[in-house]
């Protein structure tokens, strides 16, 4: 998701740019088939006194809304998608720090640290 | 598993198993009273009766909500809406205010899953007896704490299920329905969906879920500022870290207060070192800061190694509480509260719409006046049926002829063929009228429609 410090080569677009316009074209083509199928099923001037409110859309408004908020929907659950992809464990997991987590080394009983017994801290002789 | 080997393979390489250490303290008290106060308002909440029906409940078939004292019909949705809109500030506000407040202490996933981790030790035992049976061999004792765990798991969740159906369809038909195996498909489907959803999530994904499932994980850091309180090591204090004897004087051994026992690791549910500084994955459920304290106290040290702070805190500078963020959301929030709460009160138990017969804009009668035919829809959202009167506030040498009685049971909606006629004398093409329905029998119940009404444009 980020576009700073990202060198491209030269003709290829940037992969912020790209994502954008995979969100929005990915979108849109589910919109249509969306639109195809429920439109092919369900007249929106069928509608007319269907609705909780009292909306008297034709079909031209019908067929423009229904496609808008299909795309609408799907365009949020792609850029989710990409947000969550681009994101997340593979970013680092800590400012600054190497993005690989290195793995802690669990001290027990025996190496002189306190334990843990139910749930409360129990004093070790060791220390 | 080195990390040599992560980096070879770091598509396909599952995390080990993370058995989180119980830990007692200040901070897991309060996760216990959210978890049983939540749990408490789920599973009670369904079987409360009020008025002779379900106090809660969201019917979806007949297309009514009733929560308490309130009937909330599909015209009512902005309500809903509000609410939603309410619920997301707040989580705003809070998330600016002290972190993730609602990963440790309010989340379904946390809390559920806390209370699967409470059976899971109950009868299994805590971490080292549970990483013991994992690795020994399938004998009696394994299958037998093994078999139960699934067992109560299984049950809890499809209780969880059975609640959730609850909801949505009257709990204690549904209770019935369960005694008697009388339930229907739908009935069925989603209280094994949404019990085996809740197996799964508590039981097995556990945190992560929110390390690679949940959006609000991946967001929250935008609502951060340099005044929210996070869970925080205090490296100029801690560091250098090292093991020493108790009665030995860190400075003269050249070491920081961290005794790097590991113990804020091994209860992290998320498996990570605080110590590397803020993280994602950290749910901020502060069961590192209720084991160090403890650590601290063992070793007479001062507690605080592991706080809640809040990076200005951290850098020595002033924590401001009243930031324009802070007040921007409060303010919102208020102000939606308001709205919300006015709006709800004030709402009228009742809805009229005027529909107009699409086949005709007007008809010429025989004495030479105009009439226009409506469908009226009228919407009675009390608890009581009303009877109404219906007049024209404007085109008052109009008149009203309907088909029947405007009378409306409780909770019901009813149609009415209305005709309004006028002198043709009245104008030409279409204007707005206003009609006003009012209760004969409630006071202050009133609502006034509009509606088009036609005249001829030519030949008078």
């Amino acid at each position: 998701m980020k576009l700073k410090n990202v060198s491209t080569p030269p003709g290829r677009w940037p992969r912020g740019v790209r994502d954008f316009g995979i969100v929005l074209w990915v979108s849109f083509l589910a919109a249509c088939v969306g639109s195809l199928i429920i439109f092919g099923l369900l007249d929106p001037e069928a509608m007319t006194n269907a609705w909780t409110e009292n909306w008297d859309l034709g079909r031209e408004w019908g067929y423009t809304l229904g496609f808008g908020f299909l795309w609408f929907v799907c365009l949020i659950a792609a850029a989710l998608t990409i947000y969550m992809v681009r994101t997340g464990p593979q970013q680092g997991y800590a400012s600054g720090l190497d993005p690989q987590r290195p793995v802690v080394e669990i001290k027990t009983a025996d190496q002189g640290v306190p334990v843990l017994k139910e749930g409360k801290v129990v004093d070790h002789d060791e220390f | 598993m080195t990390s040599s080997d992560q980096r070879q393979n770091p598509l396909f390489e599952s995390e080990a198993k993370i058995y989180a250490r119980l830990v007692k303290g200040k901070f897991q008290n309060l996760r216990n009273i959210s978890l049983w106060v939540l749990l408490g308002l789920f599973y009670v909440l369904p079987w409360l009766q009020m008025d002779g029906h379900q106090a809660l409940l969201f019917d979806l078939p007949a297309r009514r909500f009733y929560i308490f004292g309130i009937t909330l019909f599909p015209q009512d949705f902005i309500y809903l809406a509000l609410l939603l809109i309410i619920a997301g500030l707040s989580l705003f506000f809070f998330t600016a205010l002290a972190g993730r407040l609602w990963c440790g202490f309010a989340c379904p996933q946390t809390v559920w899953t806390l209370m699967f981790m409470k059976v899971e030790r109950l009868i299994e035992g805590d971490r080292n007896k549970r990483q013991k049976l994992d690795k020994s061999p399938w004998n009696s004792n394994k299958i037998l704490r093994k078999s139960t765990k699934q067992v109560v798991w299984i049950l809890i969740g499809l209780f969880t299920g059975f609640t959730f159906v609850g909801f949505f369809t009257p709990i204690l038909e549904l209770g019935q329905k369960v005694i008697n195996f009388e339930l229907g498909p739908w009935e069925t489907f989603w209280m094994v969906f949404y019990g085996f959803a809740t197996y799964g999530n508590a039981g097995f994904m556990r945190e992560q879920v929110c390390k690679y499932m949940c959006p609000y994980a991946r967001f929250q850091s935008a609502m951060f500022d340099k005044d929210t309180l996070i869970i925080s090591y205090d490296a100029d204090r801690g560091e250098p870290r090292g093991a020493r004897m108790r009665k030995a004087d860190p400075a003269e051994l050249g070491l920081g207060s961290c005794i790097d026992c590991t113990l804020c690791v091994q209860v992290c549910p998320t498996g990570i070192d605080i110590r590397n500084g803020l993280q994602y994955e950290c749910i901020a459920c502060a069961a590192c800061i209720d084991v160090c304290d403890q650590v601290m106290d063992s070793m007479g040290y001062e507690h605080g190694l592991i706080k809640y702070t809040t990076e200005h805190a951290e850098s020595h500078k002033q924590t401001r509480v009243l930031r324009p963020r802070m007040i921007v959301y409060g303010v919102l929030l208020l102000a939606l509260v308001f709205a919300w709460a006015y709006g709800l009160a004030t709402r009228m138990p009742m809805r009229v719409e005027l529909i107009r017969d699409r086949n005709a804009l007007y008809r010429e009668l025989a004495d030479g006046s105009i009439e226009n035919v409506y469908t009226l829809s009228l919407v009675n959202m009390d608890r009581n049926a009303h009877q109404f009167d219906i007049e024209l506030t404007d085109l008052l040498d109009g008149s009203i002829d309907m088909d029947k009685e405007l009378s409306v049971a409780a909770e019901s909606t009813e149609q009415f063929i209305l005709r309004i006629r006028a002198p043709r004398t009245t104008g030409k093409g279409g204007r707005t009228i206003h009609l006003k329905l009012s209760s004969k029998d409630k006071q202050d119940l009133n609502v006034i429609a509009n509606a088009r009404f036609f005249l001829p444009t030519s030949g008078l």
